[in-house]
């Protein structure tokens, strides 16, 4: 922080003329101040005098620069004051209202820290939820893969099932086989061919004795 | 794995969850992509683990 001081009388004649002079002063400067501020310490109502005068009320009122005005004690208001842009009760007050408070700033600070790894933990705790969702997708996607696949081969088993030849033994019908192969003709056989006929609980060896054709037309 | 980008790695388990969500999923794809799933979950699991712990570090040291 850089600090220009221009000292005038504060009191007097002369006073009104050289505070509305350093006004002035420091509003022609090409790189005017942040802050002009214009300040005495406590003295009686009539030391004051100067800081309720109209040149320097109008001064403080015209002037581009942001002003604080600190006069006196606490009790004491000049017009001055009441023109300024910021009035403060004394000097010292003048001094705190300029700068931020330590303490403020670093009371912010942590908490803006404080609420930095609590929104920072907070992400993490969503994406460890949103984990767990996924974790709980990835289980159910397979165990619904799983589930198709067991119904569908059920259900191969079932229409399998259908043409095990064991099945219609149980009804009924039987095997009838020469050798190695399937008789599934008459004219395969002749009188005293040996047969292997497959029942559902038993396999019986039979001879031929006399082969019929019978006519599939009617 | 763990030094794979944490995106990169979620964008792969959306991926995995969506093909193992296919209709047309075979069953030995289905088990592949299960265990590469799971794989994923623990790597991305590691790396929240290892973000949280680096926060409580930091934490501990702007004390």
């Amino acid at each position: 922080m850089q600090i220009s001081l221009i000292d005038v009388q504060v009191q007097g004649e002369v006073s009104p003329a050289q505070i509305v002079a350093a006004i002035e002063q420091y509003n022609a400067m090409g790189e005017p101040p942040e802050v002009l501020v214009i300040t005495r310490g406590g003295g009686s109502a009539e030391d004051l005098q100067a800081f309720s005068t109209e040149q320097v009320t109008r001064a403080v009122a015209a002037s581009r620069i942001p002003t604080l005005v600190a006069i006196g004690h606490e009790v004491d208001i000049s017009l001055a004051e009441l023109a300024a842009d910021q009035r403060a009760s004394t000097p010292s007050n003048a001094a705190e209202l300029l700068v931020p408070d330590r303490r403020a700033v670093l009371a912010g600070l942590s908490s803006t820290r404080k609420q930095l790894s609590r929104q920072t933990l907070q992400v993490i705790k969503g994406a460890r939820v949103g984990l767990a969702l996924s974790g709980s997708k990835l289980h159910d996607a397979v165990g619904h893969v799983i589930q198709v696949g067991t119904q569908q081969i059920e259900l191969k088993r079932r229409i399998l099932g259908a043409f095990d030849p064991q099945a219609a033994l149980q009804r009924g019908y039987a095997l009838v086989r020469q050798g190695s192969s399937l008789v599934q003709s008459g004219t395969q056989l002749k009188t005293g061919d040996e047969l292997q006929i497959q029942i559902s609980d038993a396999s019986v060896t039979a001879d031929v004795k006399h082969v019929t054709m019978e006519s599939r037309n009617g | 794995m763990a030094e794979t980008n944490y995106q990169e790695l979620h964008e792969r388990l959306e991926i995995v969850l969506d093909k193992l969500q296919a209709p047309d999923v075979r069953v030995d794809q289905a088990v592949g992509l299960y265990e590469e799933g799971l794989k994923l979950i623990a790597s991305l699991e590691k790396q929240l683990k290892q973000a949280e712990n680096k926060i409580e570090k930091l934490k501990l040291q702007s004390k």
